[in-house]
């Protein structure tokens, strides 16, 4: 696998083409815009942009995506700072202590410390990406169809029950999901399964239109009349002399960034978690350990730096595990591996010896959207805040817009259209009974994988259903899986309000 | 009558119906193989049965608890966006895009209705405009800009 230096030269010599400089440029604008917009997060943005990759190569492709994605989380704290409402929900933390420093005059402090911390965060995650992915990668090289299984159920299982609220529902969510993903004329015999006599439905259902009408229009739904932008702030009191830190507020950031980093880099990597909880965590330990606990919610720097950094460093430690083991830990994740498949890459750990230039590419790219990041956050700030001034209703019709256009524009086909009315109304009463919509994304694309690693694994032990707990990794694995279901079913019974 | 959480009631007898169909569809059409040669109906059918069984998990507990707060089901804005975009999906082959992105604009600025007809209509030339340079000039794709289906 050549070592770290070359990696690094392949990959700039990637990253620095023209073509993959402007996509990434592409990627990390638009992240930053619909990430300030309130009412589109992460995933809304790359599933808008996702149609578009079909027309690119797949570097140039993933370079962009990756761009929207990490973009997204540097925009999201600058409404939360401003407005008090989150521009995506991951950034919900930033509101707690950005908004009452906009309040008390210093959101330029507030606004250039979110962005010096999304740096931080995003180079220590970049680093880890550099350092791990290979080792990783090559262990897992060794894997058989077993250990797969018990990972990509590992993933499920950490996925659906950690951050939705029902353990059950978590995990019908993904048995749904896995069904959907199981339409399309069986690997093994080229049956066409459930796919009803519709000749449309023998590749399978599109990802797109299932992500884009789950996600996208279930959105947009529910914000209509729920998101009010335009909010009332002094534009033109961010100045660069208002943003201008005091030598008190460089001495309260570095510690916190640092540590953010970590808890960031840390929960980035789980299945499940990411870059909501690893903030949320951040916060509450800074406040945990601080020595004047009294300031957080009052506007202490501290508040604000670190949840962002460990919230940047999950965006970028969340690419490990889908790059080097081809398992997505979140539905942008797996719309990501979404993109290799349409390609015909097949993800995984020969990734990384098959398609070197476009791993270490995407990786390098990494460093030059978040240089651009700094400089599109800081200089260009001004352009932000007037875009927080457009208001939801001209905004909606332009995302459906680009959600029925983009989803028409892969197959010319308007049977994928009709499947966003399918599933942006199936999305939209989950979410109306709580039904969580990202494990169903995760078995989607997890879900035929899985199937044929089984069928496999099967074949291997001849029909030994006990193969999959006695193969020391695979076995360490499922009782894992064990060992969390059990304390996940636990912990919800002992959650149970009294009625 | 004691109130109870019909959501959650109604929501878990419908995966455990969708779960009950896909299991009896894959074991009745699909073959079950064996253990050592799967067939392409194991898996599907022990997903139905496990979703069965979660659907039972979410619905029973129900009927022995008060409702929780849910969320209002927004209906018109529902129904706006569901209408503009089957619209777009009848007209985008027979009439070409512009007209579907009209259809589709000016349908779904009715979720909200701050937009009237004349400053929704403007929008989606506006839109469709945007849709032309993007999909069109800069990626390619071969659309129908507009025709005539007769």
């Amino acid at each position: 696998m050549g070592n770290l230096f070359d990696n690094v030269a392949l990959g700039l010599g990637t990253a620095l083409s023209l073509g993959n400089l402007l996509y990434c440029f592409i990627g990390v604008f638009l992240g930053t815009l619909l990430g300030v917009l309130p009412g589109i997060g992460a995933l809304v943005a790359i599933s808008l942009l996702f149609p578009i990759t079909f027309h690119l190569d797949p570097t140039a492709a993933l370079v962009m995506l990756a761009g929207i994605f990490y973009g997204t989380t540097y925009g999201g704290s600058t409404s939360a700072i401003l407005l008090n409402v989150p521009g995506t929900p991951n950034s919900a933390v930033a509101c707690l202590d950005g908004y009452p420093m906009a309040r008390q005059g210093r959101a330029g402090v507030a606004l250039l410390g979110t962005t010096i911390a999304s740096f931080v965060g995003g180079s220590f995650g970049i680093v880890l990406i550099m350092l791990f992915s290979p080792v990783i990668a090559e262990a897992a090289l060794r894997f058989g169809p077993a250990e797969y299984f018990a990972l990509m159920l590992l993933g499920l299982i950490a996925a659906s029950t950690i951050s939705s609220g029902s353990v059950a529902k978590g995990i019908a969510m993904v048995a749904v999901g896995i069904l959907l993903g199981l339409v399309r004329a069986d690997t093994y015999t080229g049956i066409p399964r459930f796919s009803f006599g519709l000749l449309d439905l023998h590749d399978g259902i599109s990802l797109v239109a299932l992500a884009m009408g789950m996600f996208g229009v279930s959105e947009v739904v529910s914000s209509v009349r729920q998101v009010r932008s335009g909010g009332a702030f002094d534009r033109r009191s961010i100045t660069f002399r208002s943003m201008i830190p005091t030598r008190d507020d460089i001495r309260r950031s570095w510690a916190p960034m640092a540590r953010g980093s970590g808890i960031g880099a840390f929960f980035g990597t789980l299945p499940g978690t990411g870059g909501l909880i690893a903030s949320f965590m951040s916060y509450a330990i800074e406040k945990r350990i601080s020595r004047e606990p009294d300031r957080f919610g009052n506007g202490a720097v501290e508040g604000v730096v670190g949840p962002e950094s460990a919230n940047n460093a999950a965006d970028q430690t969340a690419f490990i595990p889908t790059m080097t083991l081809g398992i997505p830990g979140s539905p942008a994740m797996a719309i990501i591996l979404g993109v290799l498949m349409v390609h015909g890459i097949a993800p995984g750990p020969t990734l990384l010896v098959n398609q070197p230039s476009l791993f270490w590419g995407l990786i390098m790219s990494f460093w030059i959207g978040n240089v651009m990041l700094l400089v599109l956050n800081i200089p260009l700030i001004g352009l932000w805040i007037r875009m927080l001034a457009v208001p939801y209703h001209l905004l909606y019709p332009m995302i459906l817009m680009f959600v029925c256009v983009g989803v028409y524009s892969v197959n010319n086909s308007s049977f994928d259209v009709w499947m966003i009315v399918l599933f942006g109304a199936l999305g939209y009463f989950m979410r109306m009974l709580d039904y969580p919509p990202a494990p169903l994304l995760l078995g989607f694309v997890l879900g035929p994988m899985m199937e044929e690693n089984f069928r496999r694994a099967m074949l291997l032990a001849r029909g030994d259903a006990l193969t999959f707990f006695e193969r020391p990794v695979s076995g360490t694995i499922m009782a894992l899986n064990v060992v969390l279901l059990v304390w996940m079913v636990w912990s919800s019974m002992r959650a149970k309000r009294p009625v | 009558m004691h109130a109870r959480d019909y959501r959650d009631v109604a929501g878990g007898l419908l995966l455990a119906a969708v779960g009950a169909f896909a299991a009896y569809y894959a074991a009745t059409r699909y073959d079950m193989g064996t253990l050592r040669q799967v067939g392409p109906g194991m898996f599907p059918a022990g997903l139905g049965g496990l979703l069965v069984g979660l659907g039972v998990i979410v619905a029973v507990p129900a009927l022995r608890r008060l409702p929780r707060s849910y969320p209002m089901v927004e209906w018109r804005p529902l129904a706006a966006v569901i209408a503009g975009i089957a619209a777009f999906a009848l007209t985008v082959r027979p009439l070409g895009m512009v007209p579907a992105i009209i259809l589709l604009t000016m349908l779904s600025s009715l979720a909200d209705g701050r937009l009237g007809p004349v400053r929704a209509f403007v929008l989606s030339i506006v839109l469709a405009g945007v849709a032309i340079l993007v999909f069109r000039v800069m990626l390619g794709t071969p659309f129908p800009i507009a025709r005539w289906p007769f």
